[in-house]
């Protein structure tokens, strides 16, 4: 019974993500047609032939009624096409595919800094609650959500890579299992993962001390386990549940992060060839970047999702799967 | 509810359950904690110091000094000059200003919005409920940057867009904890006794469901006003926000990082006051926490 739940709770999250994904492809399409601005005359420039504008307006489809635009774009969408660049001419979804390696990779490598520290330093500020290391954790983990990705960024370019040279500044080289592919990667995702380490760090810190008031932490402790047996038994994973909850938000933020980090580092990343979309007003662009973050950001979402069935039974009831 | 664990925007779960005082006895409260006097204390030099940027600033913020290029800390530009000579305080007081108020309006719009919302969703219950909640969870995980780039292009290049963006971020998370909070308060039977003696809709909320959902307000408008300064600087520093010959910490710090060996200055100055800023609400927020929030422990 346990294992159906799970099955049907876990289908309907998939099947919820995927709606979403379509309703934000729909009003990302009806947004874009009521922005101010040509993008066909935006591409002409000042002067041309008016059987040019025509001519051009005509290639992309322009001149056809919205709803039959919305059809082909819909259809074209569904086969994975997401139409041409008025800007560049190339294929919208080719350029993006190209470019989403480099952000996920720094993503997930902003992920492998910042959980494993977030969590790590939470578990312990919790478990030296009111010490000195729980209050060095604070104001370090203070100062880390100040902090914005690019000045962290800029301040460790700065002193790694400008003063002592041991990372390259910025520059980008294509994947490989490489140390010249990873000295470029590392000082990006530390600027990336770690304000979201603090974050993640605070959150486990609340939540594990939320846990320690919890009536079975005193019955455990009663029935003679140790402190420390207590944490790794009953304290950690039921204090893992929100934090879980919580890093699906974050994903958001790294998705965003990682478009500043990626100005900053000049990596070739999907976002920034979404900058450079929104300021030639070019929609195709636009309309297939904001796509790609938002699936990116919704899968990232249904992992958490499905991680977090995984660690609350309690959750995987039928009803589970209405919420989000 | 999966998200029953009721997260807020960077830090701990708020968990309020302190039994309801009267407003005065909350401010002084919230008075007697070092960190809220102190953080308070920076909010209002910040605030000072960036609306007072017309008065307090030694140069005007777009005056060009060719001669100055780059310009070395000194008795001419106390924080040195940028590219184009102009004076890196001047410039940074001017930037906090728009910082500051995108922040606190972003947020104001976003309590003014939210609050009510969330709070009519979980007393009415029923179908208000169900459509508000919806709203709520399809704006609520949507990434700052998506809606700024939105906004910029329907709206256009300005303050106004700016806000209306981070207004949308911040609103729904507002509404689902009014929502949660009233949706407690509700069950309560002072609310039964309120409804029995014939008060309408309206005053019940006004009078016994809102001021329950004040402290966690309080809070979470704390640190979005963080959040919101921290977003805004990220917008100007990705070119989203105003256009450049306006001055804009996350702006001014992303025209000068070519020159970030030659002139660390023009970047550090930006930085620095961002993280300041930030850093102020932040502490507030943390302070009214430990003030409101007291919780037992056994381990």
């Amino acid at each position: 019974m346990a294992h159906h739940g799970l099955l049907i709770s876990s289908g309907l999250r998939v099947a919820t993500a995927g709606g979403t994904l379509l309703a934000v492809a729909a009003i990302v399409f009806i947004l874009m047609r009521f922005v101010p601005g040509d993008p066909v005359l935006n591409w002409l420039g000042t002067s041309y032939e008016k059987a040019d504008y025509d001519r051009l307006r005509a290639l992309y489809g322009l001149d056809l009624p919205l709803l039959q635009q919305f059809m082909i774009w819909f259809v074209n969408l569904l086969q994975g096409e997401l139409g041409y660049s008025v800007l560049t001419q190339l294929s919208v979804s080719e350029e993006l595919w190209r470019r989403l390696p480099a952000t996920l990779e720094l993503i997930l490598l902003a992920l492998a800094v910042a959980l494993p520290l977030g969590i790590g330093s939470g578990i312990w500020a919790a478990w030296r609650y009111g010490k000195m290391a729980d209050h060095a954790v604070l104001t370090a983990t203070l100062l880390g959500i100040s902090l914005p990705e690019f000045f962290v960024g800029a301040i460790l370019m700065l002193g790694l890579a400008l003063q002592w040279r041991i990372f390259p500044a910025t520059g980008f080289e294509p994947f490989a299992w490489s140390t010249e592919h990873f000295s470029h990667m590392v000082l990006p995702a530390l600027a990336l993962g770690l304000p979201r380490a603090a974050v993640i760090c605070r959150l486990m810190r609340g939540s594990l001390l939320e846990v320690f008031g919890r009536p079975y932490v005193r019955a455990s402790l009663a029935k003679g386990l140790s402190r420390k047996m207590t944490l790794f038994s009953h304290g950690i994973r039921n204090a893992l549940i929100p934090v879980v909850t919580v890093i699906g938000l974050q994903v958001g933020y790294l998705v965003a992060g990682a478009v500043v980090v990626e100005k900053l580092f000049v990596i070739p990343g999907v976002g920034a060839y979404g900058l450079n979309a929104v300021t030639a007003r070019d929609y195709p662009s636009v309309q297939g970047f904001i796509l790609v973050v938002a699936a990116i950001f919704l899968i990232a979402n249904l992992i958490v999702d499905l991680l977090y069935l995984w660690l609350d039974p309690r959750i995987r009831t039928s009803a589970g799967g209405a919420s989000r | 509810m999966a998200g029953s664990a009721n997260p807020d925007l960077c830090g701990g779960g708020i968990a309020v359950s302190t039994p309801r005082t009267g407003r005065a006895s909350t401010a002084q409260r919230a008075w007697q904690s070092t960190k809220v006097r102190y953080s308070c204390l920076l909010i209002l030099v910040l605030l000072l110091l960036t609306l007072g940027a017309g008065w307090l600033s030694p140069y005007p913020y777009d005056e060009i000094d060719a001669a100055a290029t780059f310009g070395a800390p000194g008795q001419r530009y106390l924080i040195g000059a940028d590219a184009l000579g102009r004076d890196v305080l001047s410039r940074t007081l001017h930037g906090g200003r728009m910082s500051l108020v995108v922040g606190l309006l972003a947020t104001l719009v976003a309590v003014l919005v939210g609050v009510p919302l969330g709070a009519l969703a979980g007393y009415v219950g029923g179908r208000i409920d169900w459509l508000i909640s919806r709203v709520v969870d399809l704006l609520l995980p949507f990434p700052v940057i998506l809606l700024a780039i939105i906004t910029k292009m329907l709206l256009g290049d300005g303050l106004v867009s700016v806000v209306v963006a981070l207004s949308l971020v911040l609103t729904p998370f507002f509404a689902r904890m009014a929502r949660a909070k009233s949706l407690s308060v509700a069950q309560l039977p002072f609310i039964e006794a309120a409804q029995g003696s014939g008060l309408g809709t309206g005053r019940i909320m006004w009078l016994h469901v809102l001021p329950h959902c004040f402290q966690p307000v309080l809070i979470m408008a704390t640190l979005s006003v963080a959040f919101a300064i921290l977003a805004e600087a990220s917008l100007s520093f990705l070119g989203l926000g105003l256009p450049p010959p306006a001055p804009s910490w996350g702006g001014d710090l992303q025209a000068s990082m070519s020159a970030f060996q030659l002139a660390p200055w023009t970047v550090l100055a930006p930085g620095c006051a961002i993280t300041l800023a930030v850093l102020a609400f932040n502490f507030l927020g943390d302070g009214l926490r430990d003030v409101f929030d007291v919780g037992e422990r056994f381990l």
